[in-house]
């Protein structure tokens, strides 16, 4: 047994010993001159008729929370016993660490189980944001992470996603449904057409081009569709669900708002990008990428067509930054030219730095520490909201320092570490 | 049957004629190393072969068709693979997808496959895998499957880079230095590795200046100087040249 455990067995003894205490109520007998034990019935009445019941109102949340913490457990133990013998059977399936994005998967839908049943309006509205911004990471991973390509003007693709909804609600009463699929394929399109004559430059000179790119896309619309905001009316946005269907109240009593339909449809989105930037990873598309962003001439000389692939990326980055475009602007339910400005472009690179560049998890990571904790601190601590960009660019100095693969970066490097451990032992 | 032929091959870098009029044909099945002095055009010979360098006069033929000027990726996926004289690996793969990554040109599964992970493109990725771990037991490196390529020893590089070229299934096979900065346990590794490659009926052009690598497994010697060919022939024959000699060590 080991040291830790040897404490928490300790803790567990402390405790059973001294549960008794909690009914019993040591009591100064003045008259005697000595201690006396008085039993605290309230206590002891409340256990047997108020714990009953407060089990029986709050059981899915009980539910949830035990299912998160057995699912963690279960899926952690199975994946180490398996894992020895997995790696002797099948080496590639070390590539492939599906226990633990499956356990990550669980863990995010019951996290927004309680999320909508106990967490208040302002936090879902920056939950649902940070989880915007983690697709747009994961989008961004494709390029900057993957394939190496620094791409500075990604909002400029969020933007045309954005106004592509906008446009097609304010002229032809299109819904937030109906706007993903042609956002999608205007946005990859306008990608594949930057990208036509631009993916053949490298490093900086691409992240110029993209920058003037984003920029451009900015002043396009201001001067073609306006500057004043396209406001998407309330039957387009994401409706709420469940509000009258009874069936679901066992486990969402008060129904689901607006605000938390759109939680849950963002929250899809988030696995589903995770799903699919798994995918890529594992398949020849992906590792071709890799392989251009390590070494392009190699990749070349090993049948790799390089540019084709690089085309590819910015293809599906930009798509993906139009579809999230879209939901962006239904939750906001206005778009304007300023929300899109570079500085948001920044912010979404720097979640994919910060994150770890070309990592699954990463990107997940970077929004939440870049979006999310700022806003929870921001009520805590007013002084923070104003100094939020300079404490942002001192993280990122940090990070470059001590940590430049960032946060997640390192979850290669661990694979590679575990399975070699695995070899020698066997 | 000739599987490769260059005719009159010249690569110009400005003034410098860096190859000059090279004639050159291999035969299906050969092991034929191609010496010379420092600076003397070789490796620029294979990067214009490989299409890494576009040729300014001159004919490639691979299996009787031209494939002077193509892309790089092109000529390897009409079957051309290479190793490069400084290691060129992709650092921050495993081994084993280094490996894997040389099979994209043989391997099909589109972006749309990849992205759902099709039962298609799953049975692709093993099938790719346990080939590339057969490569990698090939070439002795079965023990380094999941460590990165940058934290290899030097010499399992070296190794890795030609399981990688192996993997784009190539017919004709260029080495470029294969036996550079190895100790001579590792030389004669390199040197039965090689035989075995020969063996699957594959061809290898080889830059080496390992005497005991040349001089141990090549049928022919081509040897330039100055970008020329300034001798061909058996080991033996070569060795003897006054010409070679000459080039070698200067005049007397």
């Amino acid at each position: 047994m080991n040291n830790g455990r040897r404490i928490v067995a300790w803790f567990f003894w402390l405790a059973l010993i001294a549960s008794p205490l909690v009914f019993v109520r040591p009591v100064y007998d003045w008259a005697n001159g000595t201690w006396r034990a008085e039993f605290r019935a309230d206590r002891w009445q409340m256990l047997w008729h108020e714990a009953p019941m407060w089990l029986v109102r709050h059981w899915t949340d009980f539910l949830t929370a035990a299912g998160l913490i057995a699912a963690g457990v279960a899926i952690s133990w199975g994946w180490r016993r398996a894992r020895p013998k997995l790696a002797a059977a099948t080496p590639w399936r070390a590539l492939d660490d599906w226990r633990t994005q499956l356990l990550g998967f669980v863990g995010i839908v019951m996290m927004l189980v309680l999320v909508c049943r106990h967490v208040g309006d302002t936090e879902i509205e920056w939950a649902v944001m940070a989880c915007t911004y983690m697709v747009l990471a994961m989008g961004l991973n494709l390029t900057v992470g993957m394939t190496g390509l620094l791409v500075l003007g990604y909002a400029g693709f969020v933007a045309i996603g954005a106004y592509t909804f906008a446009v097609l609600h304010t002229q032809f009463g299109a819904s937030f449904w109906m706007a993903l699929a042609p956002a999608a394929v205007i946005g990859g399109a306008l990608g594949f057409l930057l990208g036509l004559p631009s993916i053949r430059l490298r490093g900086d000179y691409l992240a110029i081009v993209t920058l003037g790119f984003g920029e451009t896309v900015r002043f396009l619309i201001k001067n073609v569709i306006g500057e004043q905001s396209l406001v998407i009316a309330r039957d387009a946005r994401v409706p709420s669900l469940m509000s009258e269907n009874v069936a679901w109240r066992w486990l969402f009593p008060d129904g689901l708002s607006r605000l938390k339909t759109e939680l849950w449809v963002v929250a899809v989105g988030v696995l589903l990008s995770l799903w699919l930037v798994r995918n890529l990873m594992l398949s020849r598309i992906g590792r071709a990428w890799i392989a251009i962003r390590e070494d392009e001439t190699a990749a070349a000389a090993m049948g790799i067509p390089a540019v084709r692939l690089k085309l590819l990326a910015f293809t599906l980055s930009a798509a993906w930054a139009a579809v999230a475009g879209v939901f962006y602007v239904a939750h906001n339910t206005s778009a304007n030219p300023e929300m899109f400005g570079f500085s948001e472009s920044v912010l979404i690179l720097s979640m994919v730095v910060l994150g770890g560049m070309g990592s699954l998890w990463g990107p997940v990571a970077g929004a939440l520490v870049l979006y999310f904790v700022p806003e929870l601190l921001r009520d805590r601590f007013p002084l923070l909201l104003s100094y939020r960009p300079m404490m942002v660019g001192a993280l990122m100095v940090a990070m470059m320092i001590y940590r430049p693969q960032g946060l997640l970066g390192t979850l290669r490097r661990k694979i590679e570490l575990t399975a070699d451990e695995e070899e020698t032992g066997s | 049957m000739t599987i490769l032929e260059t005719r009159r091959l010249t690569k110009c870098f400005g003034g410098l004629t860096a190859v000059d009029a090279v004639n050159l044909q291999v035969e299906q099945g050969e092991i034929v190393s191609i010496i010379g002095p420092n600076g003397a055009g070789k490796t620029t010979y294979f990067n214009c072969l490989t299409g890494i360098y576009p040729a300014t006069s001159g004919a490639i033929l691979f299996r009787g068709s031209d494939i002077t000027n193509r892309k790089p990726f092109v000529v390897t996926r009409l079957g051309v693979a290479r190793t490069f004289q400084n290691v060129r690996l992709f650092a921050e793969m495993s081994a084993l997808e280094n490996v894997m990554v040389g099979q994209y040109c043989r391997t099909r599964a589109g972006v749309l496959r990849g992205l759902l992970r099709t039962p298609f493109a799953r049975r692709e990725f093993s099938q790719t895998a346990t080939h590339a771990m057969e490569l990698l037991e090939f070439v002795g490196l079965g023990h380094q499957t999941h460590t990165w390529g940058r934290n290899l020893a030097y010499g399992e590089q070296r190794r890795l880079e030609i399981a990688r070229a192996l993997a784009t299934q190539p017919e004709l096979l260029l080495l470029d230095e294969p036996a550079a900065g190895m100790n001579p346990q590792e030389v004669g590794a390199i040197i039965e590795l090689i035989r075995k490659i020969r063996d699957q009926g594959k061809t290898v052009l080889l830059i080496e200046h390992h005497m005991r690598v040349v001089t141990g497994i090549s049928d022919r010697i081509v040897v330039l100087d100055y970008g020329e060919k300034i001798a061909e022939g058996t080991p033996k024959d070569v060795c003897a040249d006054p010409r070679v000699i000459e080039a070698y060590l200067g005049k007397g």
